[in-house]
């Protein structure tokens, strides 16, 4: 088989993005559900291809890599984009939003997204890297009209602008240890003995661990993330939320497995505090937090250290946990954001806890999926985020780590009181004003009844996936 | 030890900054700005007046602040140079290395078709009219 | 011939150094602007000391020729004043912190550096603008398309960004 078909996944979310700023040109107002429509098709025409390329090894001058835990990744990016989409089109087109720019830049964002959780060499791990954050960019300030969302757009933009600079920087160091921007071969010659390439690769890791760890909001780089999500708009704080840090994780999970074990040793005290810390940075603002986007956007970072933990357990117990974990946080951040998106009124996003009074009566169907999604969050039994944050502490506790997981049980006891505020708001509050916001539309309908499916029945039944994934 | 051996390698290295040429270089640049400057500080009788103390020295009267606001298609005209500016790398690299094979050739026709596509969204969404258009 | 390099090597450093301080410190955004000039010819001249003098030609024609015209015109555009109000009184703890923030990473990767010195050749090879277009054609063909994917998002991102109201016709 040509190496070239496993780049075909790409050249066609290339050609969707192409198209969708081609229609965008031509109509200058192209209907939305053509835009939609289309859309999805190159995202599931992308799908199908990842689904039947058979593994291999490093492709196309090992630049791409290719096994079972890339396809996991890109489907799961993939399906993220499209949920994604069907939660925005009608959010977007009520707001005036949806122009072509807002399909073609998820679908480019995609393509980084898959470069990047395909990277085989520090190359295209940058380039995807920035391609993805570039589009991330303008959707977060696609609301121009509103001083929040281009507020958030800055916030992330200079932060991030930096972060790609110590990023890139290191991808030097490591170069210049080793002489070689392979990722597997650089890092495998990042070896002990041998002085020369031990430090200078060992000081680039750490710069590339900075660049990646502001990318996922890891806790000493996490402040930008709660003025993010509160100012994005809510579909793109969902794909800003669950597409770029499983693309992330994916690069890091080859990293990790690519690291000689000496290399392992001396970064893993640094992954046990960023996950430790990350974990309480997460979890403890969300007990005073009346702003529920807010709660969303730190109990996003609070899973973030649920994903190092279980990438910490990674050399010890597979990457099982790990995948599954990224798994149940795609639906989960999707199924908050995106209901919490379609609940709201145009004028703005609901944030202050008081808005959510009574909307599990007025609007039961949405309200539903956001209960669903936050049981998740917080980790009660029949979620599937109950299964992954069980997975996560049995792999961490049998790799060694219990008091990680003390921390991280205790994390998730402190922000589990904080969702249930927000759940006793939904149902047991007296409504505000009946009847705000918009119907969401067969779309979003569709995106609603999947997420909210998938968690509770993954979290009823998650032995096959967990066996396909071991 | 091993500066010594660096010390060998340099002399038989072939990358060899002429230092004469350069010091002699510097010398005349370095005079040629001093005497310069001298001669114009000396010579210059350096009187003040009004007229001297106005912006732009052209013996006309300024009107209104120098401040004003200039419209936001400068910044995006600046903007499109810059990615344009970079291309100017690639271009020039592949141009060198062409070898006349076809895969060279459509390489480099996608790369620039992207961005022909960029320049003909930019110029379709208006990204290239001056805010006095007819849009207004 | 090294001391010759040495010299180069401090007068370039010296002129990036000092551009840099005089970017940072200096009152006037414009001054801060020559400062940065000042600093990224620097660079250029290590690139020439580094015997890469395409990408030290690239640096001056994309840096000094268009990355400081962009930041000149945003100077213009926003109407800074000249006096440079954006500039706060002085504390000490501000500065304590940005030195810290500067010291602390040079110090470190300086002494990683220097204690695990990295194999290095003698004298700089030159990399010529062939081999380059070379290596953009066959292994990185594929960051080279990547690349024009990049620039193509940037381009319309930002006709997206400045003219979203005004598209809406």
């Amino acid at each position: 088989m040509s190496d070239w078909f496993y780049l075909l996944p790409q050249a066609i979310l290339c050609a969707g993005g192409l198209a969708a700023l081609g229609l965008g040109a031509v109509l200058l107002r192209p209907a939305p559900g053509l835009q939609l429509g289309g859309a999805l098709l190159f995202l599931a025409a992308a799908g199908a291809i990842v689904l039947a390329l058979p593994a291999a090894g490093p492709v196309l001058d090992d630049m791409l890599a290719f096994d079972g835990i890339v396809r996991f990744y890109q489907l799961l990016i993939l399906g993220s984009a499209g949920l994604s989409l069907l939660f925005a089109s009608r959010y977007a087109s009520l707001r005036g939003l949806a122009g072509d720019e807002l399909y073609a830049l998820v679908l480019f964002a995609t393509l980084g997204m898959l470069l990047l959780a395909g990277a085989a060499n520090w190359v295209i791990f940058v380039l995807g890297l920035e391609l993805f954050t570039l589009c991330l960019y303008v959707l977060i300030a696609l609301d121009r009209g509103r001083r929040t969302s281009l507020e958030a757009a800055l916030k992330y933009f200079v932060p991030g602008a930096a972060a790609a600079g110590c990023l890139i920087f290191g991808v030097a160091l490591i170069y210049a240890a080793t002489g070689s921007l392979d990722l597997a071969s650089s890092l495998a010659s990042t070896a002990a003995g041998d002085v020369a390439s031990f430090g200078p690769g060992l000081a680039g890791l750490a710069l590339i661990l900075l660049g990646v760890g502001f990318k996922l909001a890891l806790a000493p780089f996490h402040l930008w993330a709660p003025d993010v999500y509160q100012g994005a708009p809510a579909p793109v704080a969902a794909f800003l939320a669950t597409g770029s840090k499983v693309a992330v994780y994916a690069a890091l999970l080859r990293l990790v497995a690519a690291l000689p074990a000496d290399a392992w040793q001396a970064l893993a005290p640094v992954f046990w505090l960023l996950s430790a810390a990350t974990l309480l940075a997460g979890s403890l603002p969300a007990l005073t937090q009346t702003r529920v986007k807010r709660l969303l956007a730190y109990s996003s970072v609070a899973q973030m250290g649920y994903l190092l933990l279980a990438l910490l357990a990674y050399p010890a117990a597979g990457p099982a946990p790990v995948m599954f974990y990224a798994a149940a946080y795609v639906l989960m951040d999707l199924g908050a954001f995106g209901s919490l998106g379609l609940l709201s009124p145009v004028s703005g996003d609901l944030d202050a806890l008081e808005g959510f009074a009574g909307l599990g009566r007025t609007r039961p169907w949405p309200a539903a999926v956001l209960a669903v999604s936050l049981l998740s969050l917080a980790g009660l039994p029949l979620t599937m985020g109950f299964v992954g944050k069980f997975v996560v502490f049995v792999a961490v506790v049998r790799a060694g780590y219990p008091v990680l997981a003390g921390i991280g049980i205790l994390g998730a006891v402190v922000a589990a009181g904080a969702y249930l505020r927000v759940l006793g708001a939904l149902y047991f509050g007296r409504p505000v004003h009946a009847g705000q916001g918009q119907p969401p539309g067969p779309a979003a309908y569709v995106a609603l009844g999947l997420v909210g499916a998938l968690i509770v029945l993954l979290g009823i039944v998650p032995g096959p996936l967990l066996g396909l994934l071991r | 030890m091993e500066m010594q051996s660096v010390d060998h390698a340099l002399q038989s290295s072939p990358w060899e900054p002429g230092i004469f040429g350069l010091a002699v270089f510097g010398a005349v640049v370095l005079g040629l700005l001093g005497g310069l400057l001298f001669l114009s500080a000396r010579l210059t009788p350096g009187r003040d007046s009004a007229v001297k103390q106005t912006p732009y020295e052209c013996g006309l009267v300024p009107a209104g602040s120098a401040r004003l606001r200039h419209p936001a298609g400068f910044y995006l005209v600046a903007m499109f140079f810059l990615l344009f500016d970079v291309e100017a790398v690639y271009i020039f690299s592949w141009a060198v290395a062409f070898d006349a094979s076809p895969a060279s050739f459509w390489r480099m026709a996608f790369f620039i078709l992207m961005l022909l596509a960029g320049l003909a969204y930019v110029w379709r969404k208006g990204g290239l009219e001056w805010g006095l258009g007819k849009r207004g | 011939m090294q001391t010759s390099a040495l010299v180069l090597f401090v007068i370039h450093a010296l002129i990036i150094g000092v551009g840099g301080i005089m970017a940072v410190a200096s009152r006037s955004l414009v001054r801060a602007l020559v400062g940065l000039i000042m600093t990224l010819f620097g660079v250029s001249g290590m690139y020439l000391l580094l015997n890469a003098p395409f990408i030290a030609l690239m640096q001056l024609l994309i840096y000094v020729g268009a990355v400081v015209i962009l930041i000149f015109f945003a100077i213009m555009l926003t109407k800074a004043p000249a006096g440079g109000e954006e500039e706060r009184p002085n504390q000490v703890r501000t500065y304590l912190l940005a030195l810290m923030a500067g010291v602390l990473p040079t110090f470190v990767i300086g002494w990683v550096v220097l204690t695990d010195q990295p194999a290095s050749i003698n004298a700089p090879l030159e990399t010529g603008l062939k081999a380059l277009g070379q290596g953009l054609m066959e292994p990185y063909f594929l960051a080279f398309e990547l690349i024009s994917v990049v620039l193509l998002v940037a381009m319309s991102a930002a006709v997206i960004l400045a003219f979203k109201r005004r598209q809406s016709r």
